[in-house]
């Protein structure tokens, strides 16, 4: 990857293109919203992603996710504040509460910060689910408006009513938080959250401040989680804490399992992970009941046979290659 | 040269009902390299571990060039000079050899000028140039695209030392830096640290068990046995004094 810059800057390019064309190639609005899952998806992978630069898994991801999704859908229902502020606060809630629980949880190590994160999660789903004045409890939030439209010049003004839009609307969001984690992981703060993971007791014989660096990883990447969240709101335009929503427990476990089926080495591992296992899943709705065995069992198969993930299968096929018999006649 | 850079005064540690180390006053002066020595369980990594601060005491207070760090973190007292060798080999796996000398080079750096541009990828840079430096310091430049792991052990503790250096300390603190060496590679460490007291005027503070290396070595040797200075001397001296010999010599032809 290091070698190769120029390559990735193509790569990174062509992706971006293809993304801005789907939707004219893609007409059908389940599709597209289906694309904008997945961008919001590919949001919380990434910084789900960046979390496990400083050497920790978080199963609690979902959790942020969720503050920010009820901070902005409230702030724009019950205060009127523009969805483009409520945004922005919803970050900055997700940020404030990962500082404040990062300064604990983050002293303890591996399975036990994982198991932490997890119960927080479930915890703040299930304070929001019984604030039935907040969340409307079993009912539900609804009517939660879409972003106003803007006046844009040269292009006029944008609706965000159809799933086109507000894809877009997405896109460009999700471009600017992947360039500002893929900045932040190559600068040299970065370099200090690998050396942590690496070890933390030479990091902070080196004089590294572990344990601040570790909360700010934590509250960066719950800032992103949070805005992920808040995306999310606007576009289902409904939102509900019952376990078998977008906020409950087995969704921990897909973020988990999209970034591993996708690789963890590099960013293209969040965005292929998530496409994956997307379309799969997409396709694989005709089985109803053994949807989610299916997924499964495509994990288990990646993660047995491709250890890197969908990022690695381009070194894992040339290694098979390699050892098939024919390559000795 | 007889400044204080290190005064421990009354130092005790007790972990449950084990009393590790007690009432302990050491002094290391500027410019020294100190001996710490005693039998296995003696309270000496104890001691490291409460100065570079990966432990607090339960009683007692550690100065540093006069200054009270008892209560200062472990990365605090790394930016106050105060860098150490693991007994064990440890580095950052991730690394080539020249990145774990650079993130070293980069943490100090970054506090004098935290703006500067920096991209792990690129060359440029003042701190590759001064992590070059510090790796033909001691002369692993020719390993500098190599992961640590895989080098041998000798060149593992120098790696080792190198990144302590990087951190341009005042103290070094050396935990067994010469087991399981070769005669020729202890030599080569050895002459390393004296060159680092006589040239880089680096104090040294060295636990260590290759009692011979530890004489020519040492300026100072203090004898702990369970967690309670036996003696403080000169080498020459230390190795005659008698309540030594008893506690942890055996008997002097052993050593010399």
């Amino acid at each position: 990857m290091s070698k190769k810059p120029a390559l990735n800057t193509t790569f990174a390019i062509v992706i971006v293109v293809i993304s801005i064309l789907l939707p004219t190639i893609i007409t059908s609005q389940y599709w597209i919203s289906v694309l904008v899952t997945v961008a919001i998806n590919i949001l919380l992978v990434a910084s789900l992603r960046s979390i496990g630069i400083v050497g920790h898994l978080s199963l609690g991801h979902i959790g942020f996710a969720l503050i920010g999704a009820y901070c902005s859908a409230l702030l724009v229902m019950k205060y009127g504040v523009p969805f483009w502020v409520a945004i922005v606060f919803a970050g900055l809630l997700s940020t404030l509460i990962a500082f404040a629980i990062g300064y604990p949880f983050l002293k303890v190590k591996g399975i036990y910060f994982a198991v932490l994160t997890l119960l927080t999660a479930e915890t703040l789903r299930l304070t929001l689910y019984y604030l039935k004045s907040i969340s409307g409890g079993s009912m539900g939030l609804v009517g939660i408006p879409r972003p106003k439209h803007i006046a844009v010049p040269l292009i006029g003004i944008i609706k965000f009513n159809s799933p086109a839009n507000y894809y877009y609307l997405v896109l460009i969001i999700l471009i600017l938080s992947l360039l500002v984690l893929y900045l932040l992981e190559k600068s040299s703060l970065g370099f200090k959250w690998k050396a942590i993971s690496d070890s933390s007791e030479l990091a902070q014989s080196i004089g590294i401040n572990v344990l601040w660096l570790k909360v700010l990883n934590f509250a960066i990447a719950s800032f992103f989680a949070g805005i992920a969240g808040a995306l999310f709101a606007h576009f289902q335009q409904a939102l509900i804490a019952i376990p078998s929503s977008k906020f409950g427990p087995m969704m921990s476990i897909y973020l988990v399992l999209y970034m591993i089926v996708g690789g963890t080495s590099n960013f293209t591992g969040p965005i292929l992970g998530v496409l994956a296992l997307t379309i799969i899943s997409e396709f694989c709705r005709p089985f109803k009941l053994y949807q989610p065995m299916i997924i499964g069992g495509i994990a288990l198969f990646i993660v047995l046979f491709i250890p890197q993930g969908l990022v690695g299968l381009p070194n894992r096929l040339l290694f098979w290659f390699k050892r098939l018999p024919l390559r000795k006649i | 040269m007889h400044e204080k850079l290190v005064e421990i005064r009354s130092l005790q540690k007790v972990f449950g009902g084990l009393v590790a180390v007690n009432a302990l006053d050491l002094n290391i002066y500027n410019g020294e390299i100190m001996g710490l020595i005693g039998p296995n369980g003696s309270g000496k990594t104890t001691v490291l571990n409460m100065i570079d601060g990966s432990l607090f005491p339960s009683k007692g207070k550690i100065f540093f060039e006069n200054n009270d760090i008892t209560a200062l973190a472990h990365y605090e007292r790394a930016r106050k000079g105060i860098a150490r060798i693991f007994q064990h080999n440890v580095f950052f796996n991730s690394f080539t050899v020249l990145e774990n000398i650079a993130v070293s080079v980069l943490q100090q750096s970054g506090r004098r000028r935290s703006t500067e541009a920096y991209s792990q990828h690129s060359s440029r840079g003042s701190i590759y140039k001064e992590a070059l430096n510090v790796l033909s310091f001691v002369s692993l430049d020719k390993n500098s695209g190599e992961f640590a792991y895989n080098l041998p052990h000798g060149k593992q503790r120098l790696l080792s030392l190198a990144i302590a250096l990087a951190t341009r300390p005042r103290l070094l603190i050396l935990d067994e830096p010469l087991t399981g060496m070769n005669a020729e590679e202890v030599r080569t460490m050895v002459n390393m640290i004296k060159l680092l007291r006589d040239k880089n005027r680096i104090t040294c503070l060295v636990v260590e068990h290759n009692l011979k290396a530890v004489i020519g070595l040492c300026d100072r040797i203090a004898v702990l046995n369970f967690g309670e200075k036996l003696a403080e001397d000169k080498p020459t001296e230390i190795f005659r004094n008698q309540g030594v010999i008893n506690a942890y010599l055996g008997s002097k032809k052993n050593v010399i």
